[in-house]
């Protein structure tokens, strides 16, 4: 839930959104309070003016002490009425108040006293009435000396304008925040919704339509790379899938030889009495059978243990050389049998790589080489140093490989002798000695004349060890 | 009756060869499909065991050539793959069924004896001539409800006369069918066993059922 795009995306916007808004308010708030104190500054300067140029004048025509008088007593309009929140007062140049405005007289109140040179003096104040003032001080000098005048006006109006402008914010900001959120809700689900029908896509693929694929075409630009991945992805599913389908339907097959011949063994013994040696010979077949099963079963363990990389080869100090001659006299009894003269000759050559490994293989190679021979042929086996590279080469002169089965000889479960009628070994062994090279970074290449004999050439890297570590 | 069998794996054939030959029926081995071919075309086998995957001809190449010069010896194909596409291949090619390996031999017994009755005029297990009974399932044979005990070879040819009830069968035709071609047999040899037969179906009973038709052979019938 928390995990969701939308949600984020949300989340983010509303903070966002929070801090902008609530920035603006207060950077418009400051400025329209700063505004509006400066209009409250030129009209309180304004009355001061007007005062000061009243005083001015009358000086002029020898009227000062009569006017001051006046002022104090009949003055009209918003200084005539008690704390209308519009004030002046005029101090002499000993600080004494010569004239008050009857708003402040009729209320007994006076302005606080502040001392003021020619520059005009601001003050923020709590007024005579209690309320909020802006009041203005500044002198003039006159012929009777230095007066300071000065004037309040009320800010009622102000913090009328200021508070009906934070009760609008307060009461709009809510609003606004839940259709904002409201709104990003649906866009961010309208924007999602191609997601969701590419993950409705997606969700139909399954194991049974591996080889369906996303259209890409028409797809927003977005989830392109997306699909495109996806395919690739879906791609290299298949290809393991069927290659283990394949896998799977080859090793059943190959079982299905000797279980059928088990359990026709089994069937058909068990059919009526038998006398002991008849059971004994059943036995021996099945037991035969069951030997051919367990071979087949360790083969297909190590290609599967292969396939998921699981064998650890142990990389040791090998020569080549006694390798193959430990191979030969492994080989020795059954080629002495079918009449095969084995031959091994050539230099010493050390390698690095799995002893075990590389003796299955060696013993696979010549042991078909055996096997695929005619009375009276011969094995060669030499080892050679060549360019950086140990070179194994196994020379027969059997049967040789149809050119049409030479790309297929590695293939697992394949055996070159499917249509001749012999039927021993399960066909997993060239496969394998070929994974196991590979995994010693090294590579086998067969040639092969039908009829003739074949030539299969094993080269190893001599400086390697990373190789055979990797495996 | 005669079946060839055509399986390359020797010690499976061989085990299938004897079992069959347990239940009575004379059977012939051939291990590749060149071999099997040649044999389905020389010998009047009654049915084939044809395994699919064969050295040098494959097991449906040896079908198809068999049907296209005629010969509609039944077969039933043997095979270690069981894709539907092969069954379909099979069948489509002209088998007239099926088995997967590893399968169980009396099954391969129930398929063949099927396969037999189809070729025949009688439909049922049980082939009835009067009040002999032949139950090819079990190889029992009663007479007027009593059982009767034959030797595998006497119920071969009792079984091989009750399918073709009604028909003249000759020696030749006897011998070809009770005989795989490792015994060289002489006909006369038949008036041996037709005799034992006679002795222990027909003997007792004032009914006579197995009838010889002079210069023709042998015929069992009610009449």
């Amino acid at each position: 839930m928390f995990n969701s795009i939308k949600l984020k995306l949300v989340v983010w916007f509303v903070i966002v959104f929070s801090i902008f808004f609530a920035g603006l308010e207060v950077f418009l708030y400051n400025e329209i309070e700063e505004l509006t104190l400066e209009l409250a500054d030129e009209h309180v300067h304004a009355e001061l003016e007007t005062l000061a140029n009243l005083m001015a004048i009358e000086e002029a025509q020898g009227h000062l002490e009569d006017e001051l008088e006046e002022l104090a007593t009949a003055v009209t309009g918003v200084y005539a009425e008690k704390l209308s929140g519009h004030y002046y007062q005029i101090l002499s140049p000993d600080g004494k108040i010569l004239v008050r405005s009857p708003s402040l007289a009729l209320a007994n109140e006076f302005l606080p006293v502040v001392a003021a040179g020619k520059e005009p003096v601001y003050a923020s104040i709590t007024g005579p009435g209690g309320e909020q003032v802006r009041m203005l001080s500044q002198s003039y000098d006159f012929a009777i000396g230095r007066l300071t005048f000065q004037a309040a006006d009320s800010l009622d109006e102000t913090e009328g304008l200021m508070s009906s402008f934070r009760i609008t914010v307060l009461a709009v900001f809510p609003s606004v925040f839940i259709a904002c959120i409201l709104g990003v809700y649906i866009i961010t689900g309208w924007a999602l919704k191609p997601l969701r029908s590419f993950s409705g896509k997606v969700g139909e693929i399954t194991e049974e339509n591996l080889s369906e694929r996303l259209e890409e075409r028409g797809m927003i630009t977005e989830l392109k790379p997306l699909a495109a991945s996806f395919n690739t992805m879906l791609g290299r599913l298949e290809e393991s899938f069927s290659k283990q389908k394949q896998f799977l339907s080859d090793a059943s097959h190959e079982l299905r030889t000797p279980t059928s011949i088990i359990k026709s063994f089994c069937d058909i013994t068990l059919g009526r009495e038998r006398s002991s040696r008849e059971y004994r010979d059943a036995l021996k077949k099945v037991s035969e059978s069951v030997n051919r099963m367990c071979d087949i079963i360790n083969r297909i363990l190590v290609i599967s243990r292969m396939d998921s990389k699981t064998i650890q080869f142990k990389p040791v100090r090998i020569d080549l050389m006694d390798l193959m001659s430990d191979v030969k006299k492994l080989i020795g009894q059954s080629a002495l049998h079918k009449g095969v003269t084995l031959g091994l000759g050539g230099t010493g050559v050390a390698i690095k790589g799995d002893r075990e490994g590389l003796t299955e293989v060696f013993t696979n190679i010549v042991e078909n080489a055996v096997k695929y021979n005619r009375p009276g042929g011969s094995v060669d086996i030499t080892v050679n140093e060549f360019l950086g590279n140990a070179v194994v080469r196994i020379e027969d002169t059997g049967i040789g490989i149809p050119e049409n089965e030479m790309e297929k000889i590695f293939d697992r479960f394949y055996r070159v002798d499917a249509s001749r009628g012999v039927t021993v070994g399960s066909g997993l062994g060239l496969s394998i000695v070929k994974t196991i090279i590979e995994a010693h970074g090294g590579k086998i290449e067969v040639r092969s004349q039908y009829g003739k004999g074949s030539t299969f050439t094993v080269s190893l890297p001599i400086k390697n060890g990373n190789g055979a570590a990797q495996a | 009756m005669r079946i060839l069998l055509v399986e390359d794996e020797l010690d499976l054939a061989g085990i299938i060869k004897q079992g069959l030959a347990e239940a009575g029926y004379a059977v012939d081995m051939a291990h590749d499909g060149e071999e099997g071919l040649y044999m389905a075309e020389t010998y009047p086998v009654d049915a084939i065991i044809l395994d699919i995957m064969l050295p040098i001809v494959d097991g449906i190449e040896v079908l198809k050539t068999l049907r296209k010069k005629g010969i509609l010896t039944p077969v039933i194909l043997l095979t270690a793959r069981d894709a539907l596409l092969d069954k379909i291949k099979g069948l489509d090619t002209g088998a007239d069924d099926y088995l997967t390996k590893p399968f169980v031999f009396d099954e391969l017994l129930a398929r063949i004896r099927s396969l037999l009755r189809r070729k025949a005029t009688v439909k049922e297990a049980v082939i009835r001539v009067a009040d002999l009974e032949v139950d090819t399932a079990s190889h029992q044979v009663k007479r007027g409800g009593k059982s009767v005990s034959l030797s595998a070879k006497e119920y071969a040819l009792l079984e091989f006369l009750a399918y073709r009830k009604g028909s003249v069968v000759s020696r030749t035709d006897i011998v070809e069918h009770i005989y795989n071609e490792e015994v060289e047999m002489d006909s006369n040899v038949v008036d041996v066993y037709i005799n034992y037969l006679r002795n222990k179906i027909d003997k007792d009973h004032r009914k006579k059922l197995i009838h010889t038709v002079r210069g023709a052979g042998y015929i069992l019938k009610e009449d």
